[in-house]
């Protein structure tokens, strides 16, 4: 029996010097990998609910990214990058050959995502879709990483500084590759505008 | 120039509204938590008994290799006495 305490609200901004300690106990005692689970089990879901598109697949990514940490742990070696990077590097890959091993891009539900329609006002709420939706599709034209800062920017709430630890890049490196993403966003906007999204990674060095 | 940057910030403000924080089900959280305990365990007892085997093959070598030794010592004792080397001069 157990239950899901505090630390599942915990995330990755826990003292250093605690982290290191609860991965190392996690590779001899697996009550201590649940707790390291329950840290980061809510991001990585997150993450591949966002670059899956629907819960499903994210849940079943989530649980493979898990069994492979697992798996991989004993190896594990700190490199001075924060443990939820080696986390998301693993999502990242499983996500990767996922898309790979379907060949197709993912199917862009989101259709949990919390929708905010103008209640009484039908043309506006159904204008809002139609932009939703627009920006969807922009957004899954955008290279994995461009996706994956978006998602720790927007969903995860984490600053350039904390995103270039998980992403392994400086502070100025994030910021110039966020303001390309949002060019290369207005770019698929308005290719969709002009019927269909189309996609300019460039290069992200 | 003052145009795109509107643009850019519209766009930043309508991925905020579309990146909304979304939660696993409970559930699923307990149900994989569980599971992954589990699958520790397990690897853990595997790599303990691992651990054992190769503690006792290590004991045993050292014994044999032991016995072998002060076998091989009484019998080397046992020849000599029996052939005692020839002296010269």
């Amino acid at each position: 029996m157990f239950s899901l305490t505090e630390e599942s609200t915990v995330r990755s901004d826990c003292p250093p010097g605690d982290e290191r300690e609860l991965v190392e106990r996690a590779k001899r005692d697996p009550e201590a990998f649940g707790l390291l689970y329950e840290r980061y089990v809510a991001q990585i879901y997150r993450y591949l609910y966002y670059r899956t598109g629907n819960p499903q697949d994210a849940e079943d990514l989530t649980a493979r990214t898990f069994y492979r940490a697992l798996e991989h742990l004993p190896r594990y070696q700190e490199r001075g990058l924060p443990f939820a990077a080696w986390l998301y590097r693993i999502a990242h890959n499983i996500v990767v050959n996922w898309q790979r091993d379907r060949r197709r891009r993912p199917v862009v539900a989101l259709d949990h995502v919390v929708m905010h329609a103008a209640e009484g006002d039908p043309q506006g709420a159904l204008e809002e879709q139609e932009e939703r939706e627009q920006l969807i599709r922009a957004f899954r034209c955008l290279s994995p990483e461009r996706q994956e800062l978006l998602i720790l920017k927007f969903v995860e709430g984490m600053s350039n500084a904390q995103i270039g630890a998980i992403m392994g890049r400086s502070e100025g490196a994030i910021k110039s590759l966020y303001h390309r993403t949002l060019l290369e966003l207005k770019k698929n906007l308005e290719g969709t505008e002009d019927g269909g999204a189309r996609s300019d990674p460039g290069p992200d060095q | 120039m003052e145009e795109q940057e509107a643009t850019l910030v519209r766009i930043s403000e309508r991925l905020q509204q579309l990146l909304v924080p979304v939660e696993p089900p409970l559930a699923y959280v307990r149900s994989l938590r569980a599971e992954l305990v589990e699958a520790a365990r397990r690897r853990q007892e595997r790599a303990n008994r691992l651990r054992r085997i190769l503690l006792v093959g290590a004991a045993i070598a050292g014994s044999v290799a032991s016995v072998a030794g002060v076998t091989a010592f009484l019998v080397l004792r046992r020849r000599a006495r029996v052939h005692p080397p020839a002296v010269v001069g």
